[in-house]
């Protein structure tokens, strides 16, 4: 199951004052405070995850914000590193770019923070003030069932949250593929459940893959994940099992959600 | 548990007679389906059930039409085998035969169906049904609802059903839609197989999840190549080598 917590940035905060509590989201999806420094008039944080003791199980998530946006919005450039240098601020191999997050200083932001206890992962979804969809996304997930072929030594097995509908994930430190995305089986519009209910359909259902000739399924995740109804679901639903009202499920998107305690 | 998987051979020269024979053979003693009713109009005609256990729908009902130019199946909620007439037909697949090739019937029996692939023409029609293994029965109990399905073709992709989960008559079958992957490197060079799959309707979300049916990636695929996961332990027969690339586990 995952953990929900949730916190709210007020509106109105210096870049400074907004950093500490961006790095305190950054810690609950696990990460720790690994460098920080100012270059080119840009601020820059640097983030240790330590996924595990394998040797694609470090990475560092270098993300940059750009003052020049500072007056309405930061939205930080991020950069993922294999080794980082905090006495030097550099690192070596960068491995993707990407930008999942958007945060808005003028404005408050709510912050939901999941964290799973099955280690599938803890990642946090920001919606800015004034909005019902996710204007932001960080954090990683890893499915709880890995591919019996796929070599963790060389290529990583967690994924990094970058995109707001939590379609597609980048891989960190990996030689086959550098974008996976999760599966839908509801592709359809229009379903709910028999009595008229938006319902979790399918748990354990979702997969991680990637269509190309190196692709394949790399992983599963377990019943924490749940298909919801494309076009009947929006993010924030809490959900019942149709036949077990105890399993709760947390809408994070169109088409997926997790089991909540 | 696996599909049973046989095949069978008539050659080619056939008559409409020798075709419903058969077919009749291939759905009496292979598939173990009980000959409900036989009649002659115009056509010949052949209903068949199987009984998947005691329920008031757990009984599957199909006819099978043998004109001079095609085969045509349809299932039914009941039959009158009497008056010749059902109810609760379901839309028709169709086959157009000829005797200038030979007739193959690849035989499945399992406990999530018992069909045949009748492959005739350069054309494939599935003759039987298919039943998830595991259906919300609280939902959709089989008192009320039927959980056997008939693929419409033999891509497998869609399905209809008579007295279907809250009413449908048609589910489909979910697919990755893999077209790539062929055999991953990654995997040791080896041709992925990932499953199970599911049944699902836009009325009624998911149906039904599969055990025995999976799926493969469509890229250099053909019907009847078997894929050997692990020789003699884990094998599967592709059927649906186009649209949604559905392999059946036979060992």
């Amino acid at each position: 199951m995952f953990d929900l917590s949730t916190t709210i940035i007020p509106g109105g905060l210096s870049l400074t004052d907004l950093l500490v509590q961006f790095d305190n989201v950054m810690i609950a999806c696990g990460m720790t405070v690994y460098d920080s420094y100012t270059s080119g008039g840009n601020t820059i944080r640097v983030y240790q995850l330590v996924q595990n003791a394998s040797a694609t199980g470090t990475v560092y998530l270098q993300y940059t914000f750009t003052t020049a946006t500072s007056a309405t919005f930061f939205s930080p450039n991020l950069s993922t590193w294999v080794t980082w240098n905090a006495g030097t601020h550099t690192g070596t191999t960068q491995i993707s770019q990407t930008a999942g997050i958007t945060l808005y200083p003028t404005l408050p932001t709510s912050v939901y923070i999941f964290q799973s206890d099955a280690g599938e992962g803890k990642f946090a979804l920001f919606i800015n003030g004034g909005t019902t969809s996710v204007t932001g996304a960080a954090g990683w997930v890893r499915p709880g069932t890995k591919h019996s072929s796929y070599d963790e030594a060389s290529n990583a097995f967690y994924f990094l949250v970058n995109s707001t509908n939590m379609t597609s994930f980048t891989t960190p430190r990996s030689v086959i593929v550098s974008t996976v995305n999760i599966s839908t089986i509801l592709s359809s519009t229009s379903p709910i459940s028999a009595d008229n209910y938006v319902r979790p359909y399918a748990p354990g259902s979702k997969v991680l893959y990637s269509n190309g000739s190196s692709g394949g399924v790399y992983g599963r995740f377990s019943e924490d994940w749940a298909d919801v109804g494309y076009g009947s679901s929006s993010f924030g639903y809490i959900l019942q099992d149709a036949n077990d009202a105890s399993q709760r499920y947390f809408c994070i998107s169109t088409t997926a959600a997790v089991r909540i305690r | 548990m696996a599909f049973t998987y046989t095949t069978s051979t008539q050659a080619s020269g056939f008559s409409q007679a020798t075709l419903v024979s058969f077919i009749d053979g291939v759905m009496t003693t292979s598939l173990g389906f009980t000959q409900i009713d036989s009649y002659v109009a115009t056509d010949d005609f052949r209903v068949y059930s199987y009984a998947t256990n005691g329920s008031a729908k757990g009984t599957f009902i199909v006819r099978v039409q043998v004109s001079p130019t095609q085969i045509s199946i349809v299932a039914y909620d009941t039959w009158n085998s009497g008056t010749h007439t059902g109810t609760g037909p379901t839309t028709s697949s169709t086959l157009t035969w000829s005797n200038s090739t030979s007739a193959v019937a690849d035989k499945f029996v399992g406990p999530e169906g018992r069909f045949m692939v009748l492959t005739n023409n350069s054309s494939r029609l599935i003759i039987g049904y298919i039943k998830p293994a595991t259906i919300s029965t609280t939902t959709w109990p089989e008192s009320t609802y039927r959980h056997c399905y008939v693929p419409s073709s033999s891509s497998m992709g869609s399905m209809y059903v008579s007295a279907g989960s809250g009413g449908i008559t048609t589910a489909s079958m979910n697919s990755l839609n893999l077209t790539s992957v062929a055999a991953a490197t990654w995997a040791g060079s080896k041709r992925q197989v990932w499953g199970p799959k599911c049944l699902y309707s836009v009325v009624t979300g998911v149906v039904g999840w599969f055990t025995d049916v999976a799926e493969t990636g469509l890229s250099g695929i053909a019907y009847g190549d078997i894929i050997q996961v692990s020789v003699g332990v884990e094998e599967y027969f592709v059927i649906g080598a186009s649209g949604n690339s559905a392999v059946v586990r036979i060992v």
